[in-house]
């Protein structure tokens, strides 16, 4: 009897199987429908058993043929990018590289297509990333290139999305395509996102990041579904040859004495808060209990109200202000992106400052104009929060100021490389401007602690 | 759809209750009307202002996280107006001409300096209307256009379904139980299951029917929890009369039971139209005389081929046996449901499966094919008894 394999939402499915303890084991017995279920990343190790058996079946999961798919112009590769490359044919062209930002994942992911010559997902974290990579795909292998999430729903064969929307999408179109590239891999262990690859059928799969190890030993889950790591170019390696050398600076500076009072007065409030109820901000539900019990009582919305005055002023006290504007006077010859923690300050510098902001909230075409607009040079200057943490190119930025920003290690480390994009002569200079006598200064120290940031001089004004 | 911290509940010895309201308490209907007057008077004003004032009066309330979750449905159904055009370019405009004075001021400018020459670049428009107006489009200053209208009660009705609702969505399964549901009803439960593309493990216990509802891949180790279809497949459930509903919840801050049943005062959206029926159906079943076999209307659903779902229209049943027969209709408006079916026992072949085809589909299907088929009775207008009898003797 023929085995038949279907694709029924994320899962594949086999009316009957075959006497093989091999092929069996990576189905279960569906009891409530009657047929044999396996997740649809199992496709490739079915397919293969059922041709290494030698039996006969009628595929009826894959809804997707060889594509034809060729490079505009041949690329020459980097040596770090061919050495990736080449690690991943070796390993079955499934499994992860990590290399730097600004190192080349996008045309390393490009050759990867024109290799595999299959119907291909490509996706990334932001909307931003996502018209990027529709950019490159379509610049260097001449097709259209489909796009869905943020309002488009164009489905092509070679497609980019968001995560949020494959998480959608993946149980409709969970077998059209046979090549499957997740950007910024390090995001796909999140539950939510793990379907993703879980309920793909792609039998070719890449993963790419600059820093795939996660605290919570995550990435065993990216090697489960995209492949083993298969190659690494540390971000030292690249610097000065393929990526830009660079510099930190740190600015520490005060509050104004009537800022200290109102920041210290209002952390009081909250600390003695937390205190009084044992909440701890370094265990998993900290966070979670602190804003529970803090709408609960007037003394916990007053606690509330202190952590949220403590934490403004020191975002936003009037001498980081001041320094701010002696960075952007300093090189306002120059490409410089702001980073803040939350869109509010964004938005209340860009009114301040008659700045451009590019947040969530910015509508798609506007943001390529803005993009467009600093990679010209016109406008010298883009405010952001975190839509610009990852991925999206910025060769021509040279100068970067994180204003305030999470202790996430990864958010600071991808912050600096927008910065890293070689051009002949450049060095990139980061600055980090903190307030100090605040919960700003440990907040910097924790996303300091990554290699990148071990060479750096500190400034105190 | 609430919030997580929206959901209210209390858990005791494992069991999940949400907090429901009384749909006639007098003050909770009166909040209800004062909200939706709000959002009435609301309309064409900015969306902080609208979102301000509903949270002003949420906060004031006794329950204030009752009332938030009411304000948060309301919002859920506002529309708000699209920005206005031009916005876009202004805001360039002004950003390119701040760019020019920032790379023509001197090393020591300060920020004061540059205000300055910022206002002569911008004149006429002074500076603080350029500021007020820059980012006007935002999200929050959109004016809301248009709402869903509703009455004080169906708000609170919207309110309590969507209060269950929210927990179902850290659910990976459900076990439903129909106290004998009329025939109309329990079709509806399981053309919505249908709809939500999840599968059932159905049985029938005397008149009372049992299912354990899940998702595909519920079975196998995937993350994914098809929660939003298990809370989709919900807002049907009330529209079967007597029945207890049980999902277990699994979130990062409790496990818990969920526990359900028809005290509980949910009001199903999808009640109106139960359909019906049909004539010739009932005429069958009333008519329908054998020694070996008898009918039954309220046939269990079959999952049929490698992923089909389907609810029959009949189900004969040999006395001695207790073997069962189940007739699907397909009539001339079906050529693709048949063809899916065709479909559906070729790759997996079910001999408790009669197809009652109309005989202008052969014309799209293929006459020779459908005459051949074990499983297929052609009629016209409606299978005779006498035919079905004599494919269920053969």
């Amino acid at each position: 009897m023929v085995t038949e394999l279907h694709f029924d939402c994320g899962t594949l499915v086999a009316p009957s199987l075959p006497e093989d303890t091999a092929l069996r084991a990576l189905f279960q017995r569906d009891t409530r429908t009657g047929v044999y279920r396996a997740a649809a990343h199992r496709y490739r190790e079915v397919v293969l058993r059922l041709r290494e058996l030698g039996l006969p079946y009628e595929d009826r999961a894959r809804r997707f043929e060889p594509l034809e798919v060729e490079l505009v112009e041949s690329l020459q590769p980097f040596p770090h990018q061919q050495a990736a490359l080449e690690a991943w044919s070796r390993a079955g062209r499934r499994g992860l590289v990590e290399l730097p930002t600004g190192a080349g994942k996008t045309l390393l992911a490009v050759l990867a297509i024109a290799q595999v010559k299959r119907p291909t997902l490509v996706v990334v974290p932001t909307l931003d990333l996502m018209a990027q990579w529709q950019g490159v795909l379509g610049r260097h292998l001449g097709v259209e290139v489909g796009m869905l999430g943020g309002g488009v729903s164009d489905r092509q064969p070679l497609t980019v999305t968001t995560y949020d929307s494959a998480t959608m999408q993946t149980e409709f179109h969970g077998n059209r395509f046979g090549f499957l590239i997740c950007d910024e891999c390090h995001h796909l262990p999140a539950p939510s996102y793990r379907f993703i690859a879980e309920g793909s059928l792609a039998p070719y799969r890449l993963g790419l990041t600059a820093t795939l190890e996660r605290t919570d030993g995550g990435e065993r889950v990216c090697e489960e579904l995209l492949g083993p790591l298969v190659h690494r170019t540390d971000i030292r390696e690249l610097q000065g040859r393929f990526l830009a050398p660079y510099e930190v600076r740190r600015l520490e500076v005060p509050l104004t004495p009537e800022e200290q009072v109102r920041h210290d007065e209002a952390r009081a409030r909250y600390l003695a808060f937390i205190r009084q109820r044992g909440i701890r901000f370094d265990v998993p539900e900290g966070w979670a209990r602190f804003l529970a019990e803090s709408q609960r009582t007037e003394e916990g919305r007053e606690a509330w109200r202190g952590y949220r005055e403590q934490r403004r002023i020191a975002l936003t006290s009037s001498a980081k202000l001041e320094a701010l504007w002696r960075i952007l006077l300093d090189h306002r010859e120059e490409r410089t992106i702001v980073f803040t923690d939350d869109n509010e300050t964004v938005y209340t510098l860009a009114r301040r400052l008659l700045l451009p902001a590019l947040t969530h909230h910015t509508p798609v075409p506007e943001r390529k104009a803005l993009l467009g607009a600093f990679a010209s040079g016109e406008l010298p200057v883009l405010l952001t929060s975190r839509v610009l943490n990852e991925g999206v190119d910025v060769p021509e930025a040279r100068v970067g100021v994180v204003l305030s920003g999470s202790g996430s290690v990864r958010e600071h480390v991808q912050r600096l490389g927008r910065l890293l994009r070689q051009r002949p002569g450049k060095r990139a200079l980061l600055y980090e401007v903190c307030s100090a006598q605040t919960a700003e200064s440990s907040i910097s120290e924790r996303r300091r602690q990554h290699r990148a940031y071990q060479e750096e001089e500190e400034e105190k004004c | 759809m609430l919030t997580r911290e929206l959901l209210l509940c209390r858990v005791r010895d494992g069991k999940l209750r949400p907090s429901f309201v009384r749909r006639d308490d007098p003050k909770l209907l009166a909040l209800a009307g004062e909200l939706l007057a709000e959002v009435e008077s609301g309309q064409g004003h900015m969306r902080d202002e609208v979102e301000e004032a509903l949270g002003l009066r949420a906060g004031a309330w006794a329950r204030p996280k009752v009332a938030r979750g009411l304000v948060k449905l309301l919002v859920d159904r506002m529309d708000f107006d699209e920005p206005a055009e031009g916005l876009a370019q202004a805001r360039a405009l002004a950003f390119r001409q701040a760019a020019e004075v920032l790379r023509g001021l001197p090393a020591d400018a300060t920020v004061e300096d540059y205000e300055e020459r910022l206002a002569q670049a911008l004149a006429p428009r002074p500076l603080p209307e350029v500021r007020e107006s820059l980012y006007a489009d935002l999200p929050g200053r959109r004016r809301l256009r248009h709402w869903e209208a509703l009455e004080p009660a169906t708000l609170l009705d919207r309110y309590n379904l969507s209060l269950a609702q929210g927990h179902l969505l850290d659910a990976r399964r459900l076990t439903l139980r129909a106290r004998a549901p009329e025939l109309l009803r329990v079709r509806k439960v399981l053309r919505w299951l249908k709809f939500c593309r999840l599968v059932a493990e159905v049985r029938r216990d005397g008149e009372d029917w049992a299912l354990e509802v899940e998702g595909p891949g519920a079975m196998l180790s995937l993350q994914k929890k098809y929660g939003l279809q298990l809370a989709s497949f919900l807002t049907v459930v009330p529209v079967l009369e007597r029945w207890e509903l049980t999902a277990w919840v699994e979130s990062t801050r409790r496990r818990a039971v969920l526990a359900l049943d028809q005290d509980a005062p949910l009001v199903s959206p999808h009640a109106g139209a139960l359909g019906h029926v049909p004539p010739e159906v009932a005429s069958l079943a009333e008519s329908f005389e054998d020694e070996e076999w008898e009918v039954d209307v309220l046939p269990l659903p079959r999952h049929v081929g490698p992923t089909g779902l389907c609810v029959p229209d009949l189900t004969f049943r040999h006395r001695k046996s207790g073997r069962e027969v189940a007739l699907e209709l397909f009539h001339a408006w079906h050529a693709g449901p048949l063809a899916r079916r065709l479909e559906d026992l070729r790759s997996r072949p079910d001999g408790g499966l009669l197809l009652g085809v109309e005989r202008s589909l052969a014309k799209q299907v293929g006459k020779e094919e459908l005459e051949s088929h074990p499983q297929v009775v052609l009629f016209h207008g409606f299978p005779s008894a006498k035919r079905l009898r004599a494919r269920l003797s053969s």
